[in-house]
């Protein structure tokens, strides 16, 4: 009897051990470690005070970290390394998985943590060589002396936090996938660049634009494509350049037919930024507003904070995983940024000496390629190795498979060994004195283009496009080339003649991610450019008289849409109403709607159902993998071509369609589909949500109610928007206001993790203080790191 | 007499083991507190019944009373999340399923402990 109730009892601890703390429930972790409540998920639950905190670390100085009741940490140090050491250990603490996820998703190491449902995304991002270009923008900080010193100091901080933590102290996340955090580096730091370099400047419709030529023929692709909007108003409105380089020439074209095998990056991925002189404004004072438009996401992908030195105050926000501040202000001035939709990534087809890839044609000889071998780690089964081909015209992302792309090389701006790093820019951003350091340190960035635009205590307001622009040898860029015996490009647009602004009559600066000049700026460019914000804005702009700090938050929370004040009235006047007169309310409320994307609106909801349909009917001949028809060239053919082939139906083969029968046919289809929807308002149909990184429904939020639509400067979709909105009013003293949707903390079991989302959504800002030392009534805690002994 | 002896000799016995499995999980590894219990088991359990109830019970008064406290702390806020991770579990029961997991844990390592001791005894 004893043998048997031993060896039960024995059995039963055995599988309670095995299973409880070794092996994987389902999707969950092992099932007593995760609910343990010493180590497991219950350690995340936070309480809304944050602990004091004490380190001993690589800083030549006592450092204070003192927390506000946003958790916005206020860093007094004597010198900026100790600084950013502190921001380090915050980063650290507040946001190491989104670092973490961060760095490996942008290079390909995610199958390592999820197994081999990321494979395939890793596969890709190995092939594009996101990798390499991580390790060209590592090398690229030993430019300036003290990037360097900088970036090891932050990776110091980071290790340092991450040294000191245990089991418990792991962020939820780590937890729920059943990992744990490993050292930062600052090759790491030059992965989290790669994502944000990749996420603002990879996207191309070279292969769209190339499989929609083949099918439409040069001369429809032209009339359905012009590389110019008429109506566009650009970034630089008066040619600031006297360059004299004379434009290209016809491309030569490789004839496919395609689909892309890429993700592209969010292709809302915009921003406006504006500057108002002072002598617009009321208070005399220029004021400064940018807010980026990213994917929302939590944890935000923003960490705001204040460092003060003895000689200088910085605020503003920055990336977790990268030092220093990325958008924000000083004590002498105010700087944002957009982004600029110039197209550097191309893909062209070498002259191969055979199928097997053995040779390239280069300057008329044969050069063999070196063939890259990519192992990636697969967690729960064997390595996975990717083969790719380097040469000196590019990357062969697809050397061996029967890939379509097989032998295509893919140029990409950031994979080319340039000089210039954003670190060296925004750490000289941080530490500048005036407008003529802010242009100093401009010169350094070059990718992802950008428009930064810039406004100080003085005179100074400025607008300035900044990024290595190519100059391409053939062609535009546009589509996959043909028999390419050079690279696409190898020389870029040079500094003394790319676009800017400084103090223009009108009195403002601007950039709304559309055309940086007019056609007549001397050098080709082409790209992805927004269409309506650029016009609102500038129309905006030139309205106030004078500006205040509240008008210019009011711009930015503004729901009007130019597209709907285009397109509606268009779509309206081809509508025979009398036809639909069990809709007469409906069409009424479209035609007295001001355009305006509020929430509890149904006009809204109506005309994007109507638009969306009227765009697939007229586009019904389009394949899945062609290049869709821009919205401003949609309108400008509704309105100057309603005739126009495009708008005949393949369905009615013996009825040639114009526009009208378009518009009605659209009209009807969608309030059909509105009805069946249930008739939902603005709120309910464009749902704007903000999702965990990682898609966890528990950890993301509910929808919001967010005014707006992504053409207006309030340019909220699904799952994307202003990820910070921020307004500088700088002159004899500076007043500053920001927020973003989310929280300063990524714990979803931190009071900290989503606190600021319903003002955010509210149209809400918080002041931000630069507030001289650290004993003010309004910190809630203190974290002190003192020198090592 | 003999019943109240045997109470406060539980509940001693329990407070002893409590506060071991407690200080336990917060200096070192939470698993040794899995060994604590079957030394228990072992050494000092007066019966079969008695380790299995004990073992049960110190696991679950302090896995329950942590996890409580950390959740009133909390204001619910990480608990509702689990809850609804794990398919729309109400929060608050959540440190009563930490407790029972705990609880069944303390049980079978005193009682492989009690077995062990046995063959001593």
């Amino acid at each position: 009897m004893r043998i048997i109730t031993t060896t039960i009892s024995l059995v039963l601890f055995v599988l309670f051990i095995y299973y409880g703390h070794y092996q994987k429930a389902g999707p969950l972790p092992p099932i007593i470690e995760f609910f343990n409540p010493y180590h497991g998920w219950w350690q995340q639950a936070e309480r809304e005070k944050l602990p004091e905190r004490f380190f001993r670390g690589n800083v030549t100085g006592e450092v204070t970290v003192a927390f506000d009741d946003r958790l916005v940490p206020h860093i007094y140090a004597d010198t900026y390394e100790d600084a950013v050491y502190a921001q380090g250990i915050l980063h650290a603490h507040f946001r190491l998985w989104q670092m973490d996820m961060t760095s490996r998703a942008s290079v390909g190491q995610l199958s390592e943590i999820l197994g081999k449902r990321t494979l395939e995304y890793d596969r890709t991002r190995r092939r594009l060589g996101l990798m390499e270009a991580a390790r060209l923008a590592e090398q690229n900080f030993d430019g300036q002396d003290r990037t360097r010193t900088i970036v090891d100091q932050y990776v110091e901080g980071v290790n340092h936090y991450i040294k000191q933590m245990d089991q418990a102290d792991f962020p939820l996340e780590f937890k729920l996938l059943d990992y744990e955090p490993t050292d930062w580096s600052s090759l790491r730091t030059a992965m989290v660049v790669t994502a944000m370099t990749y996420d603002l400047c990879f996207k191309h419709e070279d292969i769209e634009s190339s499989t929609t030529l083949t099918q439409l023929g040069l001369e429809a692709f032209e009339n359905y494509f012009p590389q110019w909007n008429q109506r566009q108003v650009p970034i630089v409105q008066e040619d600031a350049s006297n360059a004299s380089y004379q434009k290209v020439q016809k491309p030569v074209l490789s004839q496919i037919e395609l689909q892309s095998p890429f993700d592209q990056p969010d292709p809302d991925n915009g921003s406006n930024n504006w500057a108002i002189h002072k002598s617009k404004t009321a208070t005399q004072r220029n004021i400064l507003a940018n807010d980026p438009h990213l994917r929302l996401r939590l944890p935000s992908v923003w960490y705001e904070m204040h460092i003060h030195l003895p000689e200088k105050d910085i605020y503003g926000v920055s990336f977790p995983g990268i030092p220093g501040i990325v958008l924000g202000f000083n004590d002498a001035y105010a700087w944002g940024s957009t982004n600029v939709g110039h197209d550097v990534a191309d893909w062209f087809h070498p002259v191969w000496q055979d199928s097997s890839l053995s040779a390239y044609q280069l300057n008329g000889r044969w050069k063999k390629p070196e063939e890259l071998v990519e192992v990636i780690a697969v967690r729960g089964q064997e390595n996975d190795t990717v083969i790719s081909l380097q040469t000196e015209l590019g990357r062969v992302p697809y050397a061996t498979s029967g890939h379509e792309l097989k032998g295509a090389v893919f140029q990409w701006g950031p994979g080319l060994p340039l000089s210039g790093s954003s670190m060296h820019t925004f750490i000289g951003f941080n530490l500048g004195n005036n407008y003529e350091d802010f242009r100093a340190a401009l010169v350094h960035h070059k990718f992802p283009a950008q428009n930064f635009v810039f406004a100080d205590r003085e005179e100074n307001v400025a607008l300035h496009v900044q990024g290595a622009l190519p100059i391409r040898n053939i062609g535009d860029g546009r589509f996959i080339m043909d028999s390419m015996e050079q690279m696409s490009w190898s020389r870029y647009i040079p500094q003394e003649d790319l676009p800017f602004e400084h103090n223009p009559d009108k009195g403002f600066v601007s950039s709304a991610n559309q055309h940086s000049t007019y056609p007549s700026y001397p050098y080709l460019y082409h790209g992805s450019f927004e269409d309506f914000r650029g016009r609102t804005l500038n129309r905006l702009l030139s309205e106030q008289n004078p500006a205040s700090s509240a008008s210019v938050k009011e711009m930015q929370q503004s729901a009007y849409s130019l597209k709907a004040a285009e397109a509606l009235p268009l779509l309206m006047e081809m509508l025979d109403s009398a036809t639909f007169v069990k809709y007469a309310a409906d069409l009424d409320g479209l035609q007295t709607w001001d355009f305006n994307y509020y929430t509890n609106l149904s006009s809204p909801a109506l005309f994007e159902l109507w638009w969306a349909t009227f765009k697939e009917l007229t586009m019904d001949e389009w394949g899945d993998d062609w290049l869709p028809i821009e919205d401003f060239r949609m309108i400008q053919l509704l309105e100057e071509s309603p005739n126009d082939t495009i708008f005949d139906w393949l369905e009615t083969e013996t009825f040639r369609e114009t526009a009208k029968d378009i518009v009605h046919l659209s009209w009807k289809a969608s309030i059909e589909k509105y009805d069946s929807l249930g008739r939902p308002d603005w709120m309910a149909q464009k749902g704007t949500y903000i999702e965990h990184m990682a898609m966890i429904d528990a950890f993301s939020t509910d929808v919001l109610a967010v005014p707006g639509s992504g053409d207006a400067l309030n340019a909220t979709k699904e799952h994307h928007g202003p990820s910070w909105r921020m307004v500088v009013e700088l002159g004899d003293k500076i007043d500053a206001w920001g927020i973003y949707p989310g929280g300063q903390s990524g714990n979803p079991g931190s009071y900290f993790y989503d606190n600021q989302v319903e003002d955010w959504a509210q149209g809400k800002y918080y002041p931000l203080h630069l507030f001289e030392g650290p004993d003010q009534k309004e910190f809630t805690t203190k974290w002190t790191i003192k020198t090592k002994p | 007499m003999d019943y109240k002896n045997e109470t406060m000799k539980f509940i001693l016995h329990l407070l002893a083991l409590a506060i071991a499995v407690h200080f336990i999980s917060i200096f070192f590894d939470p698993k040794w507190s899995w060994l604590v219990l079957v030394l228990y088991g072992a050494l000092l359990s007066y019966s079969r019944w008695s380790a299995l109830m004990l073992g049960f019970a110190s696991v679950f008064v302090v896995w329950l009373s942590y996890t409580l406290y950390l959740d009133i702390e909390n204001a619910g806020l990480l608990s509702h999340k689990i809850g609804v991770l794990l398919g729309n579990i109400p929060g608050s029961t959540l440190p009563w399923v930490s407790a029972l997991i705990g609880g069944i844990g303390g049980t079978l390592s005193s009682w492989l402990g009690y077995e062990l001791g046995n063959w001593f005894r």
